[in-house]
């Protein structure tokens, strides 16, 4: 790697989640991110509306298998191959990315170097649909950060993928097409007592968590701390990638944070389910207990599921309902941050107005993502074919495309991650003692507000809704 | 005129490069299909996979693949 080589990797990897790689500059990557996002949602209900099930398969991207990697491709959906819906699944995303590469008059040096990126995704997938490693909740981004990790540690980042190295723009975008799955509609699906166990406990947690790790840990970094806290108390890397672009993380931050939330994840997946049964708690204040805490969605499901169909149902649907609540989560911590941390962005510029300032620093894609939820939840409630239509939009077309931004994303992340850069901040396991800390108050305040909810309360209307 | 130690570090870097893809290889196409074979981890993969369950679901779109059970 040469000495130029270094002095851009030094600089990518201090660069924040959010701020613009030191590359040529264009046009924001806000700007890029709300436009392409509007645009695939648009098309998303547009498509969907007229061709309706003839979209099934064409936007994919490869699937489950035990011991042939080759298995991954080779099968079908609705009849339509999976390489080709992984072919035109990356291939919708390049066409947007053309856009970008000629606003900066790099077409086809973006265009070669975007291929590059999206093979490494690719092959990302492919480690992540292996049935060990899929079933025990190791999500594609941990494959993705790996691989790009051990390219940009061993031989650098080649200068002919530079031009894709865009980690921040694919994860905006990713986040604007993840607004259209935040249906507010969804909030109701368990009445009073999924809201008390998802609405109240989670907020409670996240902001003892954040103020711990500020106050009493003293960890150097607050978005880092921020980060974590929102993984561990609301939805694991969903919500981590929400609030570290919402708090303008570092790269690495991101990373850790996730890191910590997938290993914890796998333990508490098959851990919980056993020691709710050794205690004799029942399935219903179980299955609420199990959606509040485990950090990932995925997993939640998975770990309902040893409890029982009825656990399952309660687990799956809090947890939808915590889903829900990282619109919110993105938009109050990019509030706090723009007006409680300097960025540096507005620093030395003229004095102006507070809310000037705190716009100036405000991330406006946020304001992209809660358009397109806001939108997408109008049209699920206004009627039975309103909500088809979102349901339909989002299974066959831009919940396939925002998997694949964030696999790009985290591609680039690990391309461009220095772990010296954390050292400060995980200085005497800090990171690792703010989870536990904050997992075990989440557990407890969980399992309290589960067994009176849950257990108590509402326990004759839970038993109505869902009698077995 | 090419600095000898960077070209050094360069064949050092594919060479860890070659390693780190050998061992990925061999621990995805042998050691993962062995350990998806213990009796222990096909009693946990198997019933998620009949119902339909994805644990690596990211975001609650993602977790029920089969079937349609999202709540």
């Amino acid at each position: 790697m040469t000495n130029h080589d270094r002095a851009l990797d030094v600089n990518t990897s201090e660069a924040s989640v959010l701020s613009p790689t030191p590359q040529k500059r264009g046009l924001s990557e806000d700007f890029w991110s709300v436009l392409f996002g509007i645009v695939t949602v648009s098309m998303a209900l547009f498509v969907t509306w007229s061709l309706g099930d003839v979209v099934t398969g064409w936007i994919n991207k490869p699937g489950e298998w035990s011991d042939n990697p080759l298995g991954s491709i080779t099968g079908a959906k609705a009849n339509v191959p999976v390489w080709l819906g992984t072919i035109t699944g990356l291939g919708v995303i390049g066409l947007l990315m053309a856009a970008v590469f000629a606003s900066r008059g790099e077409l086809m040096r973006g265009l070669v170097a975007y291929f590059g990126i999206a093979s490494l995704a690719t092959l990302a997938m492919v480690m992540s649909g292996q049935s060990v490693v899929k079933y025990y909740n190791l999500e594609y981004v941990l494959w993705a950060l790996l691989l790009g990790w051990t390219i940009g540690n061993t031989v650098g980042i080649p200068l002919w993928l530079r031009p894709a190295v865009r980690a921040e723009l694919y994860i905006k975008l990713g986040l604007v097409l993840l607004g259209m799955e935040v249906l507010m509609g969804k909030l109701l699906a368990l009445g009073l007592p999924g809201i008390l166990v998802s609405w109240v406990v989670t907020p409670i947690v996240l902001v003892t968590t954040f103020w711990f790790g500020n106050k009493v840990l003293r960890i150097a970094s607050p978005s880092l701390t921020m980060t974590i806290a929102a993984d561990m108390s609301v939805c694991g890397v969903s919500a981590a990638i929400a609030t570290a672009s919402a708090c303008k993380a570092k790269k690495e931050e991101l990373s850790l944070a996730i890191s910590l939330s997938l290993a914890f994840t796998a333990v508490m997946m098959v851990v919980m389910p056993i020691v709710i049964r050794l205690i004799g708690m029942d399935d219903i204040v179980g299955g609420a207990w199990l959606g509040g805490t485990i950090d990932s969605t995925g997993a939640v499901a998975a770990a309902g599921a040893a409890l029982g169909e009825r656990a399952l149902k309660i687990a799956s649907t809090v947890k939808m309902i915590q889903n829900i609540l990282i619109g919110v989560i993105a938009f109050a911590v990019s509030v706090y941050w723009s007006t409680k941390y300097d960025d540096g962005e507005s620093a030395g510029q003229t004095k102006r107005g507070f809310f000037a300032e705190v716009w100036t620093r405000f991330p406006k894609f946020v304001l992209g993502f809660l358009a397109v939820s806001i939108i997408a939840s109008l049209i699920d409630w206004s009627s039975d074919a309103g909500s088809m239509l979102v349901k339909q939009s989002i299974d066959l077309v831009t919940k396939e495309i925002r998997n694949w931004l964030f696999c790009l994303a985290f591609v680039c992340i690990g391309l461009e991650m220095r772990m010296e850069t954390l050292r400060p901040a995980m200085r005497g396991g800090k990171p690792m003692i703010l989870y536990l800390v904050g997992q075990s108050l989440n557990l407890l305040l969980t399992g309290l507000m589960a067994w009176l909810v849950f257990g108590w309360l509402f326990r004759d209307s839970i038993i109505e809704l869902l009698p077995t | 005129m090419t600095n000898p130690t960077t070209q050094k570090n360069r064949w050092l870097g594919i060479a860890q490069l070659i390693v780190c893809t050998a061992i990925g290889a061999i621990v995805w196409t042998m050691l993962l299909p062995l350990v998806g074979e213990l009796e222990t981890v096909k009693r946990w993969i198997d019933p998620l996979r009949q119902r339909g369950i994805n644990p690596a679901g990211m975001y609650y779109t993602d977790v029920f693949e089969a079937r349609d059970e999202t709540p």
